[in-house]
């Protein structure tokens, strides 16, 4: 049974949990709370196309938002959020549970796509043109209803205004914007190491303050 | 490497390498438990961040992506080897014999769609991204892999002699200008092309036998259907 982590929110699960360790409940199963994403990607994995209808309804909206983000054109953010999905199809038979949350593997799997793609696109162009600062802030506010995504996002700005300004720049630069490490410090003009730094400390940060465990 | 590799665990993490050092690292990640416990961390905190990138999804895109599922095959499942306690996200690796095959397995994880940047050409299929995909797969499971460097590091080939299959993976390879285009060939008997070179994307060739190079030439944008300029780089691979 994994551990509440500090500063979790608590679900109805978190509760139960949380009663059976101070001796108070018996655990019966709750018909109403959702399958482990990691469960609906083990049948996926056997060709089951209602659990991926299932996968879908709870990770494409992070997938297309994402990507969305790091590459601003619309019809291509779809392009690539299709790709992304679909290749989540064909591989959910290699995902491994033990190596990872399936939401790690499926929005790792977006970022990178998206990362790709805004590169390949700019190596076309000369390089006084690539090292222009793409806009890494919001410009929309199109949001998911659900609860959970809402608190999501605040617990993500939350922590990243705990980074210093520099660290929450040079993360935002790479994670939003693509750039890679090189680019941030050329355009922070910052040396390398220091950004190399301030992408790990700012990292840790995050990871601690968002309660992350791998 | 030269630098210290743990330095770049957060630039890894956010895609923040390019391809030849983000493969680098992850050859590296198989060899330093430690950092691969660091890394997994790194990697779960960034997927949070995208996590709470939530928008509503158009209608089009789920049938566009349930039609494309319907007409598209899950890979097999590939059999998991003994742990060595090294933990590399996110897939599981193919089998492997050789300490060879070993060193360049990691590379796996990048071009098989899990974390890396595994570039696609604008327009290309997504059939042949997937072929390229099993392609480079293949070659880095092979019991007899074997990784050269060409040019003092500008690009290395990763190859099978008994698939008779060999990966290209550019490094530093000299930029061109828009009018220009760097082409892979495959050189043996005279010259067969690849494709074209495009930043930092593996290419896979086949039918590569004894006394077989790969060559790269200077051709204009668009490519040629033979070389027109003498290769500027040439690795012998067999």
């Amino acid at each position: 049974m994994k551990p509440l982590r500090k500063g979790a929110r608590m679900g109805s699960t978190d509760r139960r949990l949380q009663a059976v360790q101070d001796g108070d409940l018996q655990v019966t199963p709750d018909p109403e709370a959702p399958a482990d994403l990691e469960f609906v990607v083990q049948q996926v994995a056997r060709g089951d196309e209602q659990a991926f209808e299932e996968l879908f309804r709870r990770t494409s909206g992070s997938v297309l938002g994402l990507i969305r983000r790091v590459l601003r054109d619309p019809a291509q953010s779809e392009e690539v959020a299709q790709e992304v999905m679909v290749e989540v199809w064909r591989t959910a038979t290699r995902f491994d549970p033990a190596r990872g949350k399936a939401s790690t593997w499926i929005m790792t799997m977006a970022h990178a796509r998206a990362v790709d793609r805004v590169r390949s696109a700019q190596a076309a162009r000369s390089r006084d043109e690539r090292i222009g600062r793409r806009d890494t802030v919001r410009e929309y506010d199109e949001v998911a209803e659900e609860v959970e995504v809402r608190l999501e996002q605040q617990a993500v700005r939350r922590c990243l205004g705990g980074l210093t300004d520099l660290q929450r720049e040079s993360v935002q630069l790479a994670y939003y914007g693509g750039y890679t490490y090189k680019e941030v410090s050329e355009l922070l003009d910052t040396p390398l190491g220091t950004v190399k730094t301030r992408l790990r400390d700012g990292l840790i940060r995050l990871r601690d303050c968002l309660g992350v465990t791998a | 490497m030269t630098a210290d590799p743990h330095t770049l665990a957060g630039a890894y993490a956010l895609n923040a390498l390019d391809l030849p050092e983000h493969l680098e690292f992850e050859a590296h990640l198989r060899s330093c438990p430690d950092c691969a416990d660091e890394v997994a961390g790194l990697v779960a905190t960034a997927a949070v961040l995208g996590m709470a990138e939530s928008v509503a999804v158009p209608a089009s895109l789920h049938d566009a992506v349930m039609a494309q599922v319907r007409a598209s095959r899950q890979l097999t499942p590939i059999e998991p080897v003994e742990d060595t306690g090294v933990l590399v996200p996110l897939l599981r690796r193919a089998r492997t014999t050789s300490r060879a095959a070993m060193g360049v397995a990691a590379a796996l994880i990048v071009v098989t769609g899990g974390l890396g940047a595994m570039t696609v050409h604008e327009h290309q299929q997504s059939v042949q991204m997937h072929q390229m995909a099993d392609g480079v797969s293949s070659v880095l499971a092979a019991a007899d892999a074997r990784q050269i460097a060409g040019n003092g590091d500008q690009a290395r080939a990763i190859v099978s002699a008994s698939l008779g299959r060999a990966v290209f993976v550019p490094r530093a390879l000299p930029p061109v200008d828009d009018d220009h285009v760097l082409q892979l060939w495959v050189m043996q008997d005279g010259y067969r092309s690849v494709g074209l070179i495009h930043g930092g994307s593996p290419l896979v060739a086949d039918g590569i036998r004894p006394g077989t190079k790969f060559g790269v030439t200077v051709e204009p944008a668009g490519g040629s259907k033979q070389p027109t300029t003498a290769p500027m780089l040439t690795m012998p691979l067999a």
